[in-house]
């Protein structure tokens, strides 16, 4: 078992030992520590500190938990060419990502009739479900558009405004994206399934901004309280994870992969040619899910405006922001003083931009890049802003959710014998879900305590609370 | 011959254990297991057989890509695997056939939302006089 040193009350070190690279940096309090040393977490961080290249430390968010390859929860910054490319350090759903929307109306004005009637015509007009259809089938042609466009595709084809993309990070599409590496079977995976939110914990929120914590930068962002709010949580179907597959099985054929004792881990110099054709294809695969969510947003407009019979202008859904948070990048940081080049994976764990950062938009360039922690369904979520200080630490990373804490079957023996339907009403939370499976699997103490994860990420400085939504209609995938 | 095969936890997902008396019997198993656990419905019909081939450096490796091929019949063409057939089993080639029948949404119902089958902790090894496998499903 790996041991934790405590740094202060936020942060843990785990000692450089072994075949370690670097030492690894685990950000919670102590009970957080204590749940993450109950299963393979660590065990997980310590693994992403043996690859090489890594440009030190190992990092594991508060909402961190075993994945298989990276921790969820984990960043691991890479050297572009002593260093490597994983698949397992971006995970099987790549880009998938969170983003919220305000709008122009006040929660209580709209009241629990009409927030049902919505729940209702959402789950009756988004496409949900694995392996479900989307709203749109492509064509070959279509489809390689979108993988290079990204969510500008959507926009270009009115689903959407130009102002969306300058509010998704990378604007809504990675560049270096390239079609041709990506396999015919990615392809006909993703090509019915445009335009719909997938399955598990993919989720649509209405919700009401209850709190505000940092005035300035919830004015930036456009959010005051009482305002109702869009969550939205989705990725990239089944063509990311194919890609993913895709190239797990490629590494292991091919002579210049690095194969860790957790073949999950399996990587590739990134200048390789099968680590320059994965990132190529993850980028690709990224731009779908950057476009399914532009997609789904605009579904998501279409319906509101249908049930409250109001027009965009009235409504005023507009983005707030589009975070990835399983991805592997090229981004610049400071290193020992000085600008470096590096591959940062993400899995499971959000770009938090400081203020002046040139890839903000002008309008947060004030503040920081909005960092989106969706909770679960029956307490809250947070919207925080990236820090000077998460750009020094953490290669500019912090947590994307609550994180689970329950296994999906310990998830439904708790909900056994319960009405989680009734149980959410009481607290005026609207719910529907593809089956009571979901509900149970979903349900809110399946997941840490997001105010926990939250306060630990406010107090280690890596992003810090601007405000607080409580969900008011939520439909699940 | 006697088979068995069930689900295990893993904190975000799920895993899928399968036993059998031989080798063949279970990687023959194998997919209709993992096929029971993502959709709930009838089987019945004529079986259409897909011939699958895959080379790897262990059993562990040639079962995840065996169950990977299922879930990508099921997301991306539509097919239900319903029944497999082993024809050749090497630790590094695996030779197989696939019975499949169309889905039927009226009738068929997604169960369990996986969407990959990782190698994470997969393994394929004797339990006494029998074998079993186990894998983590990404869902």
């Amino acid at each position: 078992m790996a041991k934790l040193e405590k740094i202060d009350g936020w942060r843990w070190r785990m000692p450089q030992e072994g075949e370690m690279r670097c030492p690894a940096v685990v950000y919670a309090d102590g009970e957080l520590t204590r749940a993450l040393e109950g299963d393979g977490t660590l065990k997980q961080l310590r693994g992403v500190a043996c690859l090489p290249g890594i440009v030190g430390p190992a990092l594991a968010m508060p909402d961190a938990h075993q994945g298989y390859g990276f921790p969820i929860g984990g960043v691991g910054a890479f050297d572009p060419v002593e260093g490597i490319v994983s698949p397992g350090g971006v995970g099987y759903d790549i880009n998938c990502g969170v983003r919220l929307l305000r709008s122009k109306l006040m929660a209580d004005e709209v009241g629990e009739a009409r927030l049902t009637a919505l729940a209702d015509a959402l789950a009756a007009s988004v496409p949900a479900g694995v392996g479900m259809g989307g709203a749109h089938q492509l064509a070959d042609k279509e489809l390689n558009q979108i993988l290079v466009q990204g969510a500008a595709w959507a926009v270009g084809r009115g689903q959407g405004t130009a102002s969306d993309l300058e509010f998704c990070e990378a604007e809504g599409a990675l560049p270096g994206a390239d079609p041709t590496a990506v396999s015919s079977r990615a392809l006909q995976r993703g090509r019915g399934q445009a335009g719909s939110l997938g399955a598990g914990n993919h989720f649509i929120e209405l919700a009401v901004v209850e709190e505000i914590y940092d005035p300035r930068a919830a004015e930036a962002f456009g959010l005051s309280q009482g305002m109702l709010v869009l969550w939205l949580h989705s990725g990239s179907r089944g063509l990311g994870h194919q890609v993913c597959d895709d190239y797990l099985k490629r590494l292991a054929k091919d002579p210049d992969a690095l194969r860790p004792p957790d073949r999950q881990l399996i990587a590739a110099p990134p200048a390789s040619p099968v680590g320059r054709d994965y990132l190529a294809a993850m980028a690709a695969a990224a731009n779908f899910a950057f476009n399914n969510r532009q997609l789904l947003s605009q579904a998501c407009r279409e319906v509101l405006g249908r049930v409250l019979g109001l027009g965009p202008a009235a409504l005023g859904l507009g983005l707030v922001y589009d975070v990835a948070h399983n991805v592997a990048k090229r981004e610049k940081h400071l290193v020992g003083g000085k600008q470096k080049e590096l591959i940062v994976h993400r899995k499971g764990a959000t770009r938090a931009l400081g203020p002046g950062h040139p890839e903000l938009p002008g309008r947060y360039q004030g503040v920081g890049q909005p960092v989106l922690i969706p909770g679960d369904m029956g307490t809250a979520s947070y919207v925080c802003v990236g820090t000077a200080r998460a750009m020094a630490e953490t290669f500019a990373s912090a947590a994307h959710g609550a994180g689970r804490a329950m296994s999906r079957t310990q998830a439904k023996k708790a909900a056994r014998g319960r009405d989680l339907r009734a149980e959410l009403a009481a607290r005026h939370v609207v719910v529907r879900a593809a089956s009571g499976k979901t509900l149970a699997e979903e349900m809110p103490e399946a997941y840490k305590d997001v105010d926990q994860v939250v306060r630990v990420m406010h107090g280690a400085g890596i992003a810090t609370m601007v405000a607080k939504t409580r969900p008011l209609a939520v439909v699940k995938g | 011959m006697s088979s068995g095969s069930g689900t295990m936890e893993h904190t975000a997902d799920l895993g899928l254990w399968v036993q059998a008396d031989s080798l063949e019997e279970l990687f023959a198993g194998a997919p209709a297991s993992l096929a029971e656990l993502m959709v709930s419905g009838p089987r019945d019909g004529e079986l259409d057989w897909l011939p699958v081939s895959f080379q790897g450096v262990d059993y562990a490796e040639l079962l995840v890509q065996l169950l990977s091929e299922v879930v990508y019949l099921w997301d991306a063409e539509g097919l239900l695997t319903v029944a497999a057939k082993v024809s050749e089993l090497t630790p590094g080639t695996l030779e197989a056939r696939l019975g499949v029948i169309p889905a039927d949404f009226q009738k068929h119902r997604a169960n369990e939302p996986v969407k990959a089958v990782t190698y994470h902790q997969a393994l394929v090894e004797p339990i006494g006089s029998r074998w079993r496998a186990e894998v983590i499903l990404d869902v």
